[in-house]
């Protein structure tokens, strides 16, 4: 019972040494790569063979940290080989998988594990693209494009109605409403009160709208301009109802992956936070300060290459409680945060539960006392330094004095080369 | 460079860096294919490949016998590494690093799936130890990552895989380590980092105009 046996793992089957070298079992794996895979999860399905076998010994040597965590939730005492001993495993592993057996000769070996490398690749692509985190942020992005988009042909169609109904543009701010009423309608003339009705639109409006369709100055609407224009309308009265289930589908998957940011910073802002971090895990693992100015990375980069200020927020800019905030306030409420976001994050990640009221309360608290905060005097927004003042309107908003001077050095057309061009 | 598997082609009255294609017809990225004494040549575009780059701009003495094997970190989508894939034929060996499965993902259907020689992997490069079927010894190793302290990262690859006497190829990105430093101090400090760890140094290309702020720097590895 004194005896120590080795694993060693290979991508392509186990074996089994005992101490000294001599081979008691070696196991091929049928499909080596969803095999590996399942060890990697750390699940006991491939080696129940060879459990029963290290029961006669009284340690294992292990050649991979993941046999270490398996066999070491088996009971047995358990080590890794030396580091130099795994280096020449690797080194040697053509050799070695044919002397036990795993593969025929060196050939069929080296074919065995291009395979191997391809395949269980290819199984780890397929689960990161399953993970929900890069459907959200390709919500989000889309959720963007598509708000863009509305906002390109809507003013087109607006733009070119108004040729023949000037006036509906002033009293419609809606653009869904504004295209329900042109493509249910078409020409001004067929403007009913019925219609006006179904575009949920208050009585005094509609009579307002009839009147105005009855004495209008646009010009006629030819039939092939209407038609054209119905199709225009009913294009973006489709692209709102996309844009809605987007963002349903958005604050499902959110409440789903990470409900804690969810609830502090509103689905759509959180997703995109995500997006931008590249997946909630990645989020997690970003210090709060690099939460904070998430999405201004060309404003950073600006401020560490000439010393202009960094900027105060990125994304968060959107958080009511940042852009509704003063400006002297802003960078502060980020800062309060992009600290609480970085620990709802891996409460999201690793609990999986909702986050203590407690932080949420201490969220808030921080954020009024930020708020009833007095100014400080002589600060960057304070309006009443006549330098300040002019500082802000000869264009170099927020720049510190010495960002200029740099420009008018000797050389400075030398240092734009290496400095200037490059984008961020 | 008088290689047969690396040649100078003209198209158009300009000269072009070219490999012989392993896969007669087959194109990996949109580049063009010559035929040449009646071999068919990739042109190699030294503004999608830094390799390409630093053999335009100059890189010596960079021969890569046939059968060789390399360790690419940073593989991304293959472009580099199926002109590296021409060069070491069919019984060489690629094994290309590359952590972001986005990427990866077009490494291994346009390069891997049909390079029999291209292994690609998945894994982090800060974690050498962790790669899955990385095998024998390695010839030389190529490093195009972008991250502050990828000469380090570079070099324990190397002390991993690399044999004695073995080539890294190491691009110096000096706008990931560090975006306010001078860029021709950052290949100083990541040259003498190297010198530090047993590497001689013998070359350093700056890849300027194909790649701004960025070196390629040719060193050997040498335990003894």
């Amino acid at each position: 019972m004194d005896k120590s046996a080795d694993v060693l793992l290979f991508e392509v089957g186990l074996v089994v040494l005992d101490d000294i070298g001599k081979l008691i079992h070696s196991r091929k794996f049928v499909q080596p790569s969803i095999a590996y895979h399942s060890l990697s999860l750390r699940e006991n399905r491939e080696l129940t063979e060879i459990v029963p076998l290290l029961r006669k010994f009284y340690s294992v040597r292990v050649s991979h940290s993941i046999l270490l965590d398996i066999l070491g939730k088996e009971g047995f005492r358990v080590e890794l080989l030396a580091e130099s001993e795994q280096d020449a495993l690797n080194k040697n592993k053509l050799d070695l998988v044919t002397k036990y057996g795993l593969c025929e000769n060196r050939i069929e070996a080296i074919k065995e594990l291009q395979q191997f490398a391809t395949d269980y690749s290819s199984i780890r692509i397929k689960l990161t693209s399953e993970s929900l985190d890069l459907h959200v942020g390709q919500a989000v992005n889309g959720l963007d494009e598509i708000d863009e988009t509305i906002n390109t042909i809507g003013t087109r169609m607006r733009e070119w109605y108004g040729l023949h109904f000037p006036e509906l543009d002033n009293l419609l701010q809606n653009v869904t409403t504004y295209a329900f009423i042109v493509k249910s309608a078409g020409p001004r003339e067929n403007i009913t009160k019925d219609i006006l009705f179904q575009a949920d639109l208050q009585e005094n409006k509609i009579q307002l709208i009839m009147n105005m369709a009855s004495k209008s100055r646009g010009g006629d609407l030819a039939a092939e301009s209407s038609q054209i224009l119905q199709k225009l309308a009913s294009e973006v009265i489709e692209l709102s109802k996309l844009r809605e289930a987007l963002s349903e589908m958005i604050e499902t998957v959110m409440e789903d992956i990470a409900p804690n940011i969810k609830k502090m910073l509103t689905p759509v802002i959180a997703a995109r936070l995500i997006a931008r971090a590249g997946s909630l895990r990645k989020l997690a693992f970003l210090p709060a300060s690099t939460i904070q100015i998430l999405g201004a990375e060309k404003a950073l980069f600006r401020a560490l290459k000439t010393g202009a200020r960094p900027p105060k927020h990125g994304l968060l800019f959107q958080h009511p409680a940042v852009h509704s905030a003063p400006k002297w306030q802003r960078g502060r409420i980020a800062r309060a945060l992009a600290s609480k976001i970085a620990i709802f994050a891996r409460i999201d990640l690793y609990r999986h539960a909702p986050a203590e009221d407690d932080l949420m309360s201490r969220l808030n608290k921080r954020i009024e006392t930020i708020q009833k905060s007095p100014q400080k005097f002589g600060s960057k927004y304070d309006m009443g330094l006549r330098s300040d003042i002019k500082r802000r309107t000869d264009g170099n908003f927020g720049r510190r004095d010495k960002g200029d001077r740099w420009k008018k050095k000797k050389g400075y057309d030398k240092r734009r080369n290496r400095f200037g061009r490059r984008e961020h | 460079m008088e290689d047969e598997s690396i040649s100078n082609i003209t198209l158009d009255g300009r000269q072009h860096l070219a490999t012989l294609n392993l896969i007669r017809g087959n194109t990996v990225y949109g580049e063009r294919l010559v035929v040449k004494k009646g071999n068919e040549y990739r042109i190699w575009d030294p503004f999608r490949s830094k390799l390409a780059a630093a053999l335009t701009k100059g890189l010596k003495n960079f021969h890569l016998p046939v059968r060789s094997n390399v360790l690419y970190l940073g593989a991304s989508t293959g472009t580099t590494v199926s002109h590296l894939s021409d060069i070491v034929g069919q019984i060489g060996k690629i094994f290309a690093i590359e952590s972001s499965s986005r990427v990866a993902r077009e490494l291994i259907f346009n390069v891997a799936s049909k390079r029999q020689n291209v292994t690609p992997i998945i894994a982090d490069a800060r974690k050498p130890r962790s790669y899955f079927s990385v095998f024998d010894t390695i010839d030389l190793v190529y490093c195009d990552i972008a991250q502050p302290d990828q000469t380090l990262i570079a070099i324990d690859n190397c002390r991993v895989y690399l044999k004695t006497g073995g080539i890294l190829l190491l691009v110096i990105k000096t706008r990931s380590i560090d975006v306010t430093m001078d860029p021709r101090k950052v290949i100083k400090q990541e040259v003498k980092k190297l010198e530090e760890n047993s590497f001689v140094v013998t070359q350093r290309v700056d890849l300027d105009p194909f790649d701004k702020d960025h070196a390629m720097v040719y060193a050997i590895y040498n335990t003894n």
